[in-house]
């Protein structure tokens, strides 16, 4: 069985839904200097920030969580439904701390307020939401690096099915432009160092890739069983099928033959009960890391054969940066997006391919069948994750 | 729907390594809590539940050593006990972990070399504080990394999740084991939680929420079972320990008290729910545990052999 696409929302460099949509289309960076805090003595100067909010720290992260849901829930009467049958599903890392207070208490030896270990805390976003809408159902926080909102989106699906719940909120939230986010990644190698030039950093597939890009974003899908989805609103599109794997390799690095991807490939779409000829787009996960790519590249030949080089796929993140724990959900949507209109965005970036990366990639808006896509996800520990999504 | 059943169990505690030892001193209304020659803080606490294990006989390579936290260290002799010499490249991983404490002092040196007339100068965390800033920390701290070292030590490469919420994330974890089989998606599973609370900056966070004080001390621990069909599990010949007849979670229900469990090791966060439900296994019975918010997973189960 699958899930009904009610509401979707997100909020990432390129500005609210609409506005990420039509820049992606336009090929239009969201990646920039950054501005949050002073980076010019760090490793790294730039990144994918969601800038003239006015905020920073805990207050920014919980302000995309409402504005993404605000959007999202739009006018859907969730009073319709039990609160016992609503769920609640969020892929969520820490919190990140505001950096000043933090520096204080250090002086200080004060200890932390009781509201900030709340807020803080990787749960702090499914409660939230689930206190917003008085939501009795399960309440779930999936904390799985780069995979957990889509996870999140997955085990929504599931509790769908099962018949847990009528209605499943699924989402993520992260800020990643924080100067301890800056100095950790660029500890461990991880960020684009491409200072002189960010809007080229992010360069999936690329030959001359050089690493990830710090983004902010917050996404947000509302599902629906079939028999409720018709009572509620529109349908927007299905989440049809959902899987993940574990590489089990090493802690940072990807198993060359990308045997992680393929099984969450493959997976994913037995799940959903569909041929790999019926997908008509790819969202990658493709960070634009070495390994990521030609890992990930690898997988995805494994698990399409013959269909590798036929099948549309692009990275996002070339223009919005990666946010974490929250670009399953934001990708999964893009996916849905893209089936549903008929037009996939491309990858920025992409001037020559890397033959190890070797797939159709789409490096111009591309019309596409309105079918099914697939959106990968992967994350640091070798935890993969694949979501099929579905035009209405 | 495809009946569960437990065909292993591990755990380590304050009490030591295996189930019994938890056993054993909660019916002898033992404790394991110590007062450390450390004051942490001087903390509103009896003293702490605290560990004594060796991973490095549980690892492939030694030098693993320096990535693992110690909720990691404590999952990975647990997961050890509940597989035995059992290895499934297919079998599914699900872990519960707490929460990582709001300043673990990995950070300090970078923060404290950035100060400058008493405030935070974000310009010289980029530069004095980037050589200070421990290389290794993202990999330590990362919730997922418990799992994903259980998964490296033991190769397992199955639909894997990691959940976090206190009290319940490990209990939760059990109940998405459950589900992972029953629903087909995976033959076997190793779930459970992991978590310690030992350290000076989880303890004073745990008294903050109100989770640790008088009669509640902190502790440490990690406790796994292996899930997997009653089908599988006969045709291996493998012993049955018990079966999982129902499982579930949500947002409100009631707390079950399990103070008896933490006066004897102190509490142990995310592991506390797989500590409590693996030592009850051998009876037959219902287990709610809650965490701060509200949410609650549950399992029920009959204990022993099971009847077709």
């Amino acid at each position: 069985m699958s899930a009904v696409v009610l509401g979707e929302a997100m909020w990432t460099a390129l500005g609210r839904t609409e506005d990420t949509w039509r820049r992606l289309l336009r090929r239009e960076t969201g990646i920039r200097r950054i501005r949050r805090f002073d980076a010019s003595t760090f490793p790294v100067t730039f990144g994918a920030e969601i800038g003239d909010v006015g905020l920073d720290g805990p207050a920014l992260y919980y302000y995309l969580l409402d504005a993404v849901c605000d959007e999202a829930f739009g006018t859907l009467d969730f009073g319709a439904v039990p609160a016992e049958r609503i769920g609640v599903f969020f892929g969520s890392e820490a919190v990140r701390p505001d950096l000043g207070e933090l520096a204080r208490r250090w002086q200080s030896r004060e200890a932390p307020r009781l509201e900030e270990l709340e807020r803080h805390h990787p749960a702090g976003p499914a409660v939230a939401v689930a206190k917003r809408l008085g939501a009795k159902g399960p309440v779930v926080t999936l904390s799985i690096a780069c995979t957990s909102s889509a996870q999140a989106v997955g085990e929504a699906l599931w509790a769908i099915r099962r018949g847990e719940v009528d209605v499943a909120v699924a989402g993520g939230v992260d800020v990643l432009v924080h100067p301890l986010m800056v100095l950790g990644f660029s500890r461990l190698g991880a960020l684009s160092v491409r200072n002189d030039e960010p809007d080229r950093a992010s360069r999936p597939f690329d030959r001359d890739r050089d690493g990830f890009v710090l983004g902010d974003g917050a996404g947000v899908v509302v599902l629906a069983s079939p028999k409720v989805a018709g009572r509620l609103g529109r349908s927007l599109g299905k989440i049809t099928g959902y899987a993940s794997s574990c590489n089990a390799w090493r802690i940072t690095d990807t198993p060359p033959d990308g045997r992680g991807t393929r099984t969450a490939m493959e997976e994913a779409l037995r799940d959903a009960g569909c041929s790999p000829s019926r997908l008509a787009y790819i969202n990658a996960h493709g960070t634009s890391t070495q390994q990521n790519d030609a890992s990930e590249a690898a997988g995805m030949r494994a698990a399409l054969g013959d269909l590798a080089m036929k099948v549309p796929v692009s990275s996002t993140k070339s223009l919005m940066g990666h946010t974490v724990a929250a670009c399953g959900v934001i990708e999964a949507l893009l996916a849905l997006r893209t089936v549903r209109d008929g037009i996939a965005p491309p990858t920025a970036n992409l001037e020559q391919v890397d033959p190890e990366c070797a797939l159709f990639h789409v490096v111009e808006p591309l019309t596409v069948d309105k079918g099914v896509a697939l959106s990968n996800a992967a994350g640091f520990g070798g935890s993969n994750t694949t979501i099929v999504v579905e035009a209405p | 729907m495809i009946r569960v059943v437990v065909t292993g169990v591990g755990a380590v505690s304050a009490a030591g390594l295996g189930i019994e030892s938890v056993r054993t001193v909660l019916y002898e209304g033992r404790t394991c809590l110590a007062a450390t020659g450390d004051v942490r803080d001087r903390l509103p606490i009896p003293g702490y539940g605290v560990c004594t294990v060796d991973v490095v006989p549980c690892l492939r390579r030694k030098k693993d050593r320096k990535l693992l936290s110690r909720a990691a260290e404590l999952a990975i002799v647990a997961a050890s006990l509940a597989l035995g010499d059992r290895r499934d490249s297919e079998m599914g991983l699900v872990v519960g972990v707490g929460r990582e404490p709001s300043d673990s002092g990995e950070v300090e040196a970078a923060l404290l070399a950035s100060e400058r007339n008493g405030a935070l100068d974000v310009g010289l965390l980029g530069s004095a504080g980037l050589a200070l800033y421990p290389p290794l920390t993202p990999l330590r701290t990362l919730p997922n990394l418990v799992l994903a070292h259980v998964a490296i030590q033991f190769g397992m490469t199955g639909e894997s999740g990691t959940r976090t919420g206190e009290e319940a994330a490990g209990l939760a974890s059990i109940v998405e084991g459950y589900r992972l089989v029953s629903e087909g998606r995976v033959g076997a599973v190793l779930a459970g939680g992991a978590d310690s609370l030992v350290d000076a900056g989880s303890a004073r966070d745990g008294v903050r929420l109100g989770r640790l004080g008088p009669g509640r001390a902190p502790g440490e621990g990690a406790a796994f079972v292996v899930l997997e069909s009653l089908e599988s599990a006969r045709r291996a010949g493998r012993v049955v320990l018990a079966e999982i007849v129902g499982a579930g979670d949500q947002a409100t229900a009631a707390v079950s008290d399990l103070t008896h469990l933490v006066a004897c090791i102190g509490s142990c966060g995310a592991a506390t729910g797989p500590l409590a439900f693996a030592e009850a296994l051998s009876r037959d019975g219902r287990l709610q545990v809650a965490e701060a918010d509200g949410a609650v997973a549950w399992l029920a189960w009959t204990a022993g052999e099971v009847v077709l």
